[in-house]
Order: C-alpha cells, then structure tokens, then sequence
C-alpha cells in the first residue's frame, strides 16, 4: 500500500484497523481502475461533458483518501471537459492530462 | 440508554459511501448509505432521520433537488453538503448552499474530527430552535398576561359622567405598553389627568410603566387637592424616576388638572407633545401653548425643577375638544410604503372636519380609522390617544350615560332613560316612551351578552345617547363587544313567522333582534376598528 496514503487515512480519517484500511485502499484502486478507461472511451467519443463526469468522480475519490496530487489532475480535466477555463476541450490537451493521470496512478500503485 | 441518531448518506460514488462508512464505524450514529438519490428520498419518506449527508453533483437528481424534496416536508433537518464542487470556493455554489438555514458544506477532503464535529453542532440546531420556540411561547403568554394586567389597571376605555366625555385609544406595540394614562377624581368637578410615554417600547418600557402608574394612582390618593398641582406632581415623578431607573429611562408627559365648573384647566408638559384643543364653534385648533412653555422629561435630571410659571393655564368653551396622545400617533407609517409615515396636517385636517354632534367616546376611534382608510396601517410606537370633553348632555336635552357590560346594570340604564323620559316631553306619549324602553333593553341585553363574548377587559362598557327631534328619536348605542351584521334586514312578515317560531319552540332567547327591527323605523350600524355604533332611529307617530 502506498505509506503516504495509509498514514492519511489514519490521521484524517481516524482509522487504526488495518483490515478497514486494506479494504478502502483496494476500492480506490479498483474504482480509479474502471474509471480511467471509461475516462479513456468518453475521449475517443469526443464526449467532453461524460470526461468532466468521470474526472469529477476520480477527483472527489482521490480528495477522499488524501491522493492529492491525481485529484490536482483530475480537476484540471474536469475543469477543461466541462469548458470552464481559458482553453475549450480539445482531444489533444484532454489527451494530455488523462496520459498525466495514467502516469500518477501507475506511480501510485507502485509506491 | 438513548437511541442512536440516524444518518442518512447519499452519494452516486460507492467509494465516497464507503469512506463515509469507515470513518463512522465505531461512532455512535446510525448510517443509511444510499447510491441513488431517488431512492434516497424514498428512504427519507419512510424512516425518521435526524441528519442528511449528500454529494451535489449526482445521477439523476442533484443534491439540491433532492433538498427541494426534502423541505417541502421537513424544513428543519440539517442538511450537509459534501462535496469538492465547492473546492475553488465557487461563490454561487455556496450561495446556494447557505439560502437554506439549515444547510451545511463540508469538502470531500474531510478529516473525521470535523464532520463529527459537524454532525454534532447540526443535531443541536433543531434541538436549541426547539428550547428558542418553548421559551417564545412562555414569555408570549407572561406578556399577555402582563398586557392584561396593564389594561385593567387603566381606566375604563370610557368615562361619561356629569362633568365630562371621554374616551382612548390604547395600543402597545408590543404586548405590553410604555404609555401611561390616568384620570383620577379630585372634588368640586375638578379632575387631575396624566399621559405619559416612557422612552423606548417593550418590555423594559412596560417594566417601567406599571410601577409609575401604581404610584401615582397613591400619589392621587394620598394627597391634599391643593397639593395636587402639575409641577409638584411632575417633581414627585422626576424624584421617582431618579432615584430608583437606570438614567436612560424617562417619561415625558402632560399632567392635567381639569376644572369642568369654571371650564378652565391647568396643564405642564414635560417634553411631551402639546394637548390639542378643537373648537367647533371656529372650526379649528387652537394652540393651547402658544409659548411654548414646558420642561423636561421626567428622569432626564434630578436637578431638575418643575416651576409653577411653566403650567399653562387655558379657559375653554363647552363644546371644546381636546385630544391628547404619545408620539405614537406621530409614528404612524405603512407597511406597503415603509417610508412614509403619517403627516401632522393631514391629521389636523381630519380633526378640524369632525362632526360636532358625534359623542365624544367615538372620536378616538373616528381618527383610528381614518388614519387606516388613508393608508396608513402600522404603529411603529405604544400608541395612546385620548378624546375629552365637556359633558354638556343636559343643556342640550340629550340624554348621555354609560353602564359597565352587566346584564344587573341594564336596569339601572332602563331606570335612568325612564326619568329622562318623563321629564321630556316624549314622557306625554305612552306607546313611544314603552317602545323606547322596550327597545334598549333589548339591545343592552344583547350588547351585554356580546361584551362578555370579548375577552378584552377594556370593552367593559356601553354607552347609550338619547336624541329626540320633533318627529323621531334618535338613539345611539356605542359599545365594543363583537360586531353583528348590519345588513341583516328584516320584512315584517319575517319578524312575526320568526317570533312565532322562537314562542313555538320557547326559545330562551333570541326574540330581542326581530323586536328592535319591529320597533324602530331605521337601524344603521357600524363599526370603527373596535368600537360599534348603533343607531336606532324611532319615527313619532303623529
């Protein structure tokens, strides 16, 4: 499990049952795991607003469990999806970001 | 052991309902997690729940959709928004969450200690509105009573004796009143008065009113008529309020000392507005005052002294009219135009067109609704108003009396209109002097049991005017129980089937009505804000 994360959940979220942690840590991966290739099919589609959807979702998750550096990410693409911003949501700078959030969750899963 | 709150969490991500969970595990909350926010609102309608947590930005409905639901059923469920919606501090969205009282917003990045934290401050809300409204309640009902008590220790809303006419207006802003109102009886037709307003309104005004009042319901009592002068009064009041009120209570207010034999009166303001005088003869007010003399409130110094050289002294007509009031009547404003408050002159206006051969008790009341059919609706103030005048009944051949609301008083009336009768020449005409008789006892009988119907203690009293012309006698009932219809006329058919029907059945009562309507020619009633006036007219035959 990646520390930094466990000692989040201890100290924000007062868990001390490693059994309890275990079980959250897994569901955030495997929620961000179905997430970012759905995140992945809304790109391809060109569905800017299901991208924002799907970015805010990942967001909230990571905000949840004290991944702060994929939810920073993951509300830029939310942010582009759904126009707000100086640039529109274009195929490439949505590709960009999502590549971005592959790259962190790989380095989390890692760590 | 007491049962556990119950939580219901509503959010369309199951890891964010999960986190919710696990943090809660162990906590002493109940916690109903929810996916869907249709079914969510299903579960709210069946269960009690004493909290709500949702997401905002959901499938289906959103999280204020869903509070819109929510309150059109329970307005006072608290209601946590948690959200990272709100991370960048999007004013509009907290806007929005904050126009309801009870919502609240917590990121989604919470740490534990403050939604418990949270949760716990939100549960003591309803539960402190809860104590705020019981306590309302209770101080709602003291101040009804204190209101009660401050009226039944005023003087009757009218006094009619040999000397003079008068009638008030009494109205707090609140339940209970700062304004102060004394008549009291001093001998030889004479008569001393006081009006005061104490400053402010409410409830430290009316805290300070009622001892003020005892006091100088005593000071009447126990002192000699010679001593009994505007400004020794004022000094004794000024000593009173400055040795026992905080220095920011005052009073300002008019003592009057009224001679109805020599039709002259002797009066002191203390900052408080000027009496008015209307004589009807010029048609228009005179200035009682027009030095301007006076001193300062009571309470405002205890170096203060009230010298006889500012009394006023004032001779007056019979038929003058004098008004005295609080700066209440002044406040008078709208609440369809907050801004605009009532205008000296329009009010003077008013006064100077008034009618002179209307009794004196009706006056306060003619005014009162006048100030409403302008437009006018709200005091902004206690608001008091007094009418006075001469009673000068015997002069005219009129006959002028009051009896308090007691079924035992009707007779005495009876007994008075029946003297007054003999002695005028509607006494050598039999049938119109019985139908008189037998008309106003109906109607007092009926007024009587009308009067008790209003629990208002002040409403203790009717006043009969008798007016006899040459081919009619008016007769004139004012009173202040509950309004009935002045519309309901009946034929002379509908008077005998409905007197047989009452004798068929031996009705108790219930036959006074069709009896008036049989008696007298016209019957036109009406009602202003408080007062009725009847006037049953009675055609002489010839």
């Amino acid at each position: 499990m990646n520390q930094a994360i466990v000692d989040y959940m201890k100290e924000n979220l007062g868990l001390d049952d490693m059994e309890l942690i275990q079980e959250l840590y897994d569901e955030y991966v495997n929620t961000i795991k179905e997430r970012l290739p759905s995140a992945s099919i809304a790109l391809d589609a060109k569905d800017f607003q299901a991208l924002a959807k799907i970015a805010h979702a990942m967001k909230g998750c990571a905000l949840n469990i004290g991944h702060e550096s994929f939810s920073v990410v993951a509300k830029e693409l939310e942010y582009l999806g759904k126009g707000i911003g100086p640039e529109p949501p274009t195929v490439e700078n949505c590709s960009a970001l999502l590549t971005k959030l592959n790259a962190i969750f790989e380095e989390f899963l890692k760590a | 052991m007491s049962e556990k709150k119950k939580i219901l969490v509503i959010d369309d991500e199951q890891f964010s309902l999960k986190t919710v969970q696990a943090c809660m595990r162990g906590e002493d909350y109940s916690l109903t997690l929810c996916l869907d926010p249709q079914e969510a609102y299903s579960k709210f309608k069946e269960e009690q729940y004493d909290v709500i947590i949702t997401d905002i930005n959901m499938n289906g409905i959103n999280g204020f959709d869903l509070r819109g639901l929510i309150r059109n059923s329970n307005k006072l469920i608290p209601i946590i928004f948690m959200s990272s919606l709100a991370d960048n501090m999007d004013n509009t969205l907290m806007k929005q969450i904050m126009s309801d009282r009870y919502s609240y917003y917590m990121n989604k990045s919470f740490k534990k200690m403050d939604l418990l934290m949270m949760i716990d401050r939100v549960l003591e809300v309803p539960n402190a509105q809860q104590e705020i409204a019981t306590l309302k309640n209770s101080i709602d009902k003291d101040l009804k009573l204190a209101g009660q008590i401050q009226k039944f220790m005023l003087p009757p809303w009218s006094i009619v004796n040999d000397d003079f006419v008068m009638s008030y207006i009494y109205e707090p802003h609140a339940q209970v009143s700062g304004d102060l109102h004394e008549f009291f009886p001093i001998g030889n037709h004479r008569y001393i008065s006081i009006v005061g307003d104490i400053s402010g309104h409410g409830i430290s005004a009316a805290l300070c009113m009622t001892p003020i009042q005892l006091f100088v319901k005593n000071l009447f009592a126990s002192q000699s008529q010679e001593n009994l002068t505007p400004n020794f009064i004022l000094t004794q009041l000024n000593n009173i309020f400055c040795n026992n009120f905080k220095k920011s209570e005052y009073m300002t207010c008019l003592i009057i000392l009224w001679d109805f034999e020599n039709n002259h009166l002797v009066y002191h303001s203390a900052g408080h507005p000027d009496m008015l005088c209307l004589n009807f003869k010029q048609r228009k007010l005179i200035p009682i005052n027009p030095d301007k003399r006076g001193s300062l409130p009571v309470g405002f110094s205890d170096t203060n002294i009230y010298l006889p050289e500012n009394n006023v002294e004032f001779d007056f007509d019979d038929e003058d009219l004098f008004f005295a009031f609080t700066d209440g009547l002044m406040d008078i404003g709208s609440s369809q135009f907050p801004e605009s408050f009532i205008e000296e002159n329009e009010l003077f206006d008013f006064l100077t067109s008034l009618n002179d051969n209307e009794c004196t008790v009706t006056f306060p009341y003619l005014i009162r609704n006048f100030i409403e059919q302008i437009g006018y609706d709200f005091p902004s103030d206690d608001l008091f108003l007094v009418a006075i005048r001469k009673n000068t009944a015997a002069t005219k051949n009129t006959f002028l009396s009051q009896i308090s609301t007691d079924i035992n008083e009707t007779n005495n009336m009876l007994d008075r209109v029946h003297d007054f009768l003999l002695a005028s020449p509607i006494g050598s005409c039999q049938k119109l002097e019985n139908d008189i008789e037998i008309l106003l006892g109906e109607v007092l009988i009926n007024c009587v049991q009308h009067g008790k119907d209003n629990a208002n203690i002040t409403s203790n009293g009717i006043i009969v005017q008798i007016q006899p012309y040459d081919d009619k006698v008016d007769i004139t009932v004012l009173e202040r129980g509950v309004f009935w219809d002045p519309n309901r006329n009946y034929s002379g058919a509908e008077i005998d089937k409905l007197l047989d029907e009452l004798n068929d059945n031996h009705a108790p009562h219930g036959r006074g009505l069709p009896l008036i309507y049989n008696i007298a020619s016209t019957v036109t009633r009406m009602h202003y804000r408080g007062l009725n006036k009847s006037v049953f007219c009675i055609k002489c035959d010839a």
